[in-house]
């Protein structure tokens, strides 16, 4: 991983008239990272991408991309980025490969070897030749996708890119952008409201609610939660007898049962000492499994707790 | 970079259905206009001398004025064309055809505000926008490159119109000699050759199209749509003479600083057309000069300083 972060954001700020849309927020991605940045509708998330693509104008704060400043160096910044804006808005009255033809005579790259190998690695190349009418939702997002990597850039940005794909299609985009990251040591910043979707395909999460930065962490705490503690279920058909013996680990929190099964909450390390107590206690154990956070439900309390 | 922006906005209109159902309508227009006025039985006034020689006898007899009567400066034209023998461009079917088809001059206008407005307020209302301003390119290269290509159209529009306009005329009307001359003014009794004369008519009516194109541009780039720009700019076109014309009776100082009482500068070398307010060509000069700079600070402020939030 880089020493320089590819993105920085620092204290980027958004008021529009006397109402603060994004409050200042602090955030760095780094190369070969795939930063997922979550948040329902109008917490900030478009504006925040806006601004960092100098789309938007910061009221406060800068945004730096490979180190330059966006908005005092916006042409050398902006060459480093790729992206996409909420649904790829191109020109359906042209072609594909004109439409890559286009983009590419902007970065200063139209050569056809550089359109069609755009097109092939993001799967569209066999439609290049049709109008963008003619294209699927699907469809317009690899070609949107193809654009935005024309120039090799050093981040890119994607905003709800799994929109309109089949399952088979956000599998292949999943693994092309963690490819993307690992081997291109791309950083990739991606915003999202399929919250199951980020959590296979990201590193680190960010959530944004009503313009604040509520939380930022590497995904797989945010799935696995508190460390201490974790819901355990027991598959059995004694559950009375289960809670009574496992009395001294849940100390005086109550175990919740029903006919087949007792759940408590127990640290990771005592599970096996709890597993060997309801043995001992010839107990029949069907099953025990351990009950992960997914990140919609943290998602969800982050944001429902009045943050 | 300006010359791939450019060719970028030329494949976008070039590959719009509306461009060529603009040129249609064009070939359209110059062909009816040409059969409709055989069909009339327009015809080459070849008698033009005996007709003008009887006129002349008639004003010379003196008797009562009448309505028909010469007066004494029509009487010197006549006179000035039977002595260096100058027929009139109604002795000439293709070239009579010509001048009245210079009228496409404002058809090309409103045809080039079209084109050029979709191009820039298109972006915004379809939202490709987004993608266009991401580009390491500075966005008033982008409106400059957006505002030559739309010229361009107009250009090959005025260059089709006029090789077809020559074409037309001279396959109905019959072919007209070259070198036949032109009478521009029959104050000072000053003739230069015809077809000369009809470049210069097509070529002074661009710079009407440029300039009310930019007006256009302007108006795209402040509202960010298209039906704005285009209804606003046709609008001033066909409404802005007449408003002019009425504010001229009212204050002719005032009225001698619009727009539309500089931008045709066709009338400084025309003989039949009559200027809206009487200024020199080089005062209009200078007032579009002055409209232009306004244009283009106000198209590109607002182009290139504002937020997009689409």
């Amino acid at each position: 991983m880089n020493q320089h972060p590819v993105l920085q954001l620092e204290g980027l700020t958004k008021s529009i008239q006397k109402t603060t849309v994004v409050h200042p927020l602090d955030l760095q991605v780094h190369a070969g990272e795939v930063f997922g940045f979550i948040g329902p509708n109008g917490a900030g998330k478009t504006t925040t991408i806006r601004m960092i693509l100098g789309l938007v104008k910061a009221t406060e704060g800068d945004v730096y991309i490979a180190g330059e400043n966006v908005r005092s160096n916006f042409l050398t910044a902006i060459s480093s980025v790729g992206g996409i804006i909420e649904s790829p808005e191109m020109y359906d009255f042209l072609t594909g490969e004109q439409n890559l033809k286009h983009y590419a005579r902007l970065a200063g790259n139209a050569s056809a070897n550089n359109i069609w190998d755009a097109a092939e690695r993001t799967g569209i190349a066999y439609a290049l030749k049709r109008k963008l009418k003619t294209y699927s939702l699907g469809m317009k997002q690899r070609l949107g996708l193809a654009q935005a990597l024309l120039h090799q850039p050093k981040l890119l940005i994607l905003d709800e890119p799994t929109n309109g794909l089949d399952p088979a299609g956000i599998r292949e985009l999943r693994h092309y952008l963690r490819q993307l990251a690992e081997q291109e040591q791309m950083a990739v910043f991606i915003s999202s409201h399929q919250l199951s979707d980020m959590e296979q395909m990201c590193d680190r999460i960010g959530i944004i609610h009503q313009g604040h930065l509520v939380d930022v962490q590497p995904v797989q705490s945010f799935v696995q939660g508190d460390r201490q503690k974790q819901v355990v279920t027991i598959v059995t058909d004694q559950p009375r007898e289960a809670s009574t013996a496992l009395k001294p680990f849940t100390q005086e929190q109550t175990a919740v049962m029903d006919a087949s099964s007792v759940r408590v909450s127990l640290s990771p390390d005592d599970v096996p000492q709890c597993v060997a107590t309801l043995v001992e206690h010839g107990i029949r154990i069907y099953e025990v499994s351990v009950h992960h956070h997914s990140l919609e439900d943290q998602f969800l309390k982050v944001t429902n707790g009045g943050a | 970079m300006l010359t791939a922006i450019w060719k970028n906005e030329n494949m976008k209109w070039m590959h719009k259905t509306s461009t060529w159902v603009i040129v249609g309508l064009v070939t359209l227009m110059i062909i009816g206009a040409a059969l409709l006025g055989k069909w009339n039985g327009v015809e080459e006034e070849s008698q033009w001398r005996a007709d003008y020689e009887q006129a002349l006898a008639q004003y010379e007899e003196g008797g009562e004025q009448t309505a028909a009567s010469l007066t004494p400066e029509l009487a010197a034209e006549y006179e000035y064309r039977l002595q260096e023998n100058i027929p009139p461009l109604t002795a000439y079917g293709q070239w009579n055809y010509m001048d009245q088809m210079t009228l496409m001059v404002s058809f090309i206008t409103l045809f080039s505000i079209i084109v050029t407005s979709t191009l820039v307020a298109g972006e915004f209302q379809t939202g490709s926008v987004k993608l266009l301003f991401i580009r390491p390119v500075a966005r008033w290269k982008l409106l400059l490159g957006k505002y030559l290509s739309g010229m361009t159209f107009a250009a090959l529009l005025t260059m089709f119109t006029l090789a077809l306009v020559y074409l037309t005329g001279g396959l109905v009307f019959g072919f007209s000699p070259l070198g036949a001359p032109y009478l521009y003014s029959s104050e000072d009794l000053l003739e230069r050759n015809v077809a000369v004369h009809m470049l210069s008519i097509f070529g002074l009516g661009f710079i009407q199209t440029a300039i009310m194109t930019l007006f256009a541009v302007m108006i795209a780039s402040l509202f960010r749509s298209n039906a704005m720009a285009i209804g606003i700019s046709v609008f001033s076109m066909f409404f802005g003479t007449t408003a002019t014309a009425l504010l001229a009776q009212l204050n002719e100082t005032l009225a001698s600083y619009s727009l539309f009482a500089n931008n045709d500068l066709t009338v400084f070398i025309s003989d039949n057309v009559r200027q809206l307010v009487d200024v020199s060509p080089w005062f209009s000069i200078m007032v579009l000069s002055c409209y232009t700079i306004l244009f283009v600070v106000a198209a590109l402020v607002s182009f290139t300083q504002r937020d997009v939030a689409i």
